[in-house]
């Protein structure tokens, strides 16, 4: 009897002290709005609304003055703006740290391992069926200025061949607090990319690096 | 030091034990190279095969029900689709490659034509999801089978949980086809000592080795690498092989190097079905061999054959046939699913 309390008691410190772990939230942004699929935002002459935005991003790391100090146990992350649990990403480190990494993506030695469960699962959309590999950064929506028709945009970012390897390293450095928010500023990307050029990337490609390339800017840190 | 001996002791039984648990059903034929399929992730287990036996031959896996595996591949053909230079699909929409026969898939290195698959495991995602094949998704599927009651008794029965996945759906559909093994035919039973060629058949192996072998490797009769064979571009697919993978200059015209076990059961040939018969394919090696901008190896060393030696290197061909392999009933149909309509 007295073991199942100190069972219990332990497992209620367990959850109130879980508050104190470090988590990332990512917070989709487009210029200072926060971003939500399926509605209109305004750059320049353009109105552009978001279907779709999805992501993995891999080995994620924490670090204090440049020693690893925690990674967690799960390589991947499925990150899709339509499931807002999946935005937050919890750890098991209280410790402070300096400095994040992570990839957008995923690495050629799990694009070529087959069938895989969980956020590597196909069923999530994320994984191109007529030539293997991962899509590693998915964004849809529709855009005045793109030609195609209806006006909808894809831009499927993905490939693990060279030349065409599309994965990135990001590095987030700063003053850390428990929670931290991770800025995903969609906006960036049309500053760099004409989307009146570029509006139908589905496969590993000049356009798809082109547009992998500005990925490690769109990330930002705050606190 | 004596806990490192137990511990190390232990894992060598578990890895021996691994070894004997996903070997037995893998048939290795003795003059065979070491499979490329790590059957490690994916032990083959009866129950498992026998269900992908029943998925690869189940239109349930198309979108309207009408489609299977098996009407692109069908067993007596060596899994090739025989008489159609390009595969026929759902709504009766027509591909743009000739389907392949389907044996020693645990040799490959890359799937498809131009290698555009890089695992067996997912392979079967582009046949369920093409417009032009079963018209699906892995996603729609899944729920249909999951609809059927006959379906998720046997997961159960195979994984010991019901749960019908992605993954579960693809593995037991590898396991049915890495069983697929051609490998007794008549050369097979030369090679192991069991029979002997006629004159002209050695003629014509020493004519294959000479001419053939760098890309059509023996025992397997491909090496699976991607080559020019200098076929000219057909216009009206214009299908540039692996260049559409790689989008490398130089990959123009480059398609996966097709075994030659059982051509007598996979006419037509080529990645486009464009030749019918054996004759026309030789003839395309040492007549018509158009000039790529590749060069291809064949170009720098033209093949050269006269009409007797054509005939002699046939005879070798075709005793690549293996009829044990293509009308073995283990590799049939065998009616077991509610989800199929007869
Ligand atoms: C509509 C006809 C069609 C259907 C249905 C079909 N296939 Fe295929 N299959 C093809 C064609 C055509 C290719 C070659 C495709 C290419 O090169 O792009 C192919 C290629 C393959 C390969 C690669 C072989 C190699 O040597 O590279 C495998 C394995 C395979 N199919 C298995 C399957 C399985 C399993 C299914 C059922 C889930 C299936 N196929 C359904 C037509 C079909
Ligand atoms: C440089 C490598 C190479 C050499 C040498 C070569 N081939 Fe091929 N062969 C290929 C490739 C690649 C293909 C598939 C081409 C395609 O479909 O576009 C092929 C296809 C074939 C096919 C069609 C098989 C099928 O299932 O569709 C036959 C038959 C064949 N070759 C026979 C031969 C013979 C006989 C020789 C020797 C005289 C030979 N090949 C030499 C690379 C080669």
């Amino acid at each position: 009897m007295i073991r199942w309390l100190v069972v219990f008691l332990s497992l209620l410190a367990i959850k109130a002290e879980a508050q104190d772990f470090h988590s990332i939230q990512f917070v989709p942004k487009f210029g200072n709005h926060h971003l939500e699929l399926n509605t209109e935002y305004t750059l320049g002459n353009d109105k552009i609304t978001f279907t779709n935005l999805k992501f993995y991003i891999a080995d994620l790391s924490f670090f204090l003055k440049d020693s690893l100090i925690h990674r967690p146990d799960q390589k991947v992350f499925l990150i899709d703006v339509s499931d807002s649990n999946s935005l937050k990403i919890f750890t098991n480190t209280k410790s402070t740290f300096d400095r994040i990494t992570f990839k957008i993506g995923i690495d050629s030695v799990t694009n070529v391992a087959g069938a895989l469960d969980g956020d590597l699962d196909p069923v999530h959309g994320m994984y191109w069926t007529w030539q293997s590999g991962y899509i590693n950064f998915k964004l849809e929506g529709i855009a005045t200025n793109c030609p195609a028709r209806l006006h909808k945009f894809y831009w499927h970012i993905g490939g693990y061949l060279q030349p065409f390897a599309a994965q990135r390293c990001i590095e987030l450095k700063g003053n850390f607090s428990k929670i931290k928010n991770v800025n995903i500023q969609i906006d960036e990307l049309f500053k760099y990319i004409d989307i009146s050029q570029t509006y139908n990337v589905m496969s590993p490609s000049v356009h798809a690096i082109e547009i992998a390339d500005r990925l490690a800017g769109i990330f930002k840190i705050t606190d | 030091m004596q806990k490192f001996l137990v511990i190390f002791i232990c894992a060598f039984l578990m890895l021996s034990f691994d070894y004997i648990a996903s070997y037995p059903l893998f048939d290795q034929p003795p003059h065979f190279p070491k499979p490329i399929y790590n059957f490690n992730k994916n032990p083959l287990d009866s129950a498992a095969i026998e269900l992908g036996r029943a998925l690869f031959y189940d239109p349930i896996l198309s979108r309207d029900n009408s489609i299977s595996c098996a009407s692109c591949h069908s067993p007596f053909n060596a899994f090739a689709h025989t008489d159609h230079d390009l595969s026929h699909g759902i709504f009766d929409s027509i591909g743009t490659r000739n389907a392949p026969a389907l044996f020693n898939l645990a040799w490959h290195k890359l799937f498809m034509w131009d290698g555009a698959i890089n695992h067996l495991d997912v392979q079967a995602l582009a046949p369920i999801t093409s417009h032009k094949e079963m018209g699906s998704s892995i996603k729609e599927v899944i729920e249909k089978l999951n609809a059927s009651k006959e379906y998720k008794s046997r997961f159960n029965q195979v994984f010991k949980d019901p749960k019908i996945t992605s993954s579960r759906i693809l593995k037991a559909l590898s396991q049915f086809q890495l069983t697929l093994i051609s490998a007794g035919s008549k050369y097979d039973l030369v090679v192991s000592g069991k029979d002997q060629f006629t004159h002209q058949e050695k003629n014509g192996y020493e004519l294959f080795l000479k001419n053939c072998n760098s890309c059509h490797q023996e025992p397997l009769f491909s090496n699976y690498t991607i080559q020019d064979n200098g076929l000219p571009l057909d216009s009206t697919l214009n299908d540039l092989g692996r260049f559409n993978i790689s989008q490398v200059e130089s990959d123009k015209m480059k398609f996966k190097v097709p075994s030659l076990r059982n051509l007598s059961y996979t006419y037509p040939y080529m990645h486009d079905g464009r030749f019918r018969s054996l004759k026309e394919v030789i003839n395309h090696y040492t007549e018509r061999l158009y000039k790529t901008p590749n060069k291809s190896p064949i170009q720098d060393n033209p093949i050269k054959l006269n009409s007797n030696e054509k005939v002699d290197l046939i005879a070798f061909l075709l005793t690549l046939n293996d009829p044990n392999f293509v009308f073995d009933k283990k590799h049939q149909f065998k009616k077991i699913s509610m989800g199929a309509k007869e």
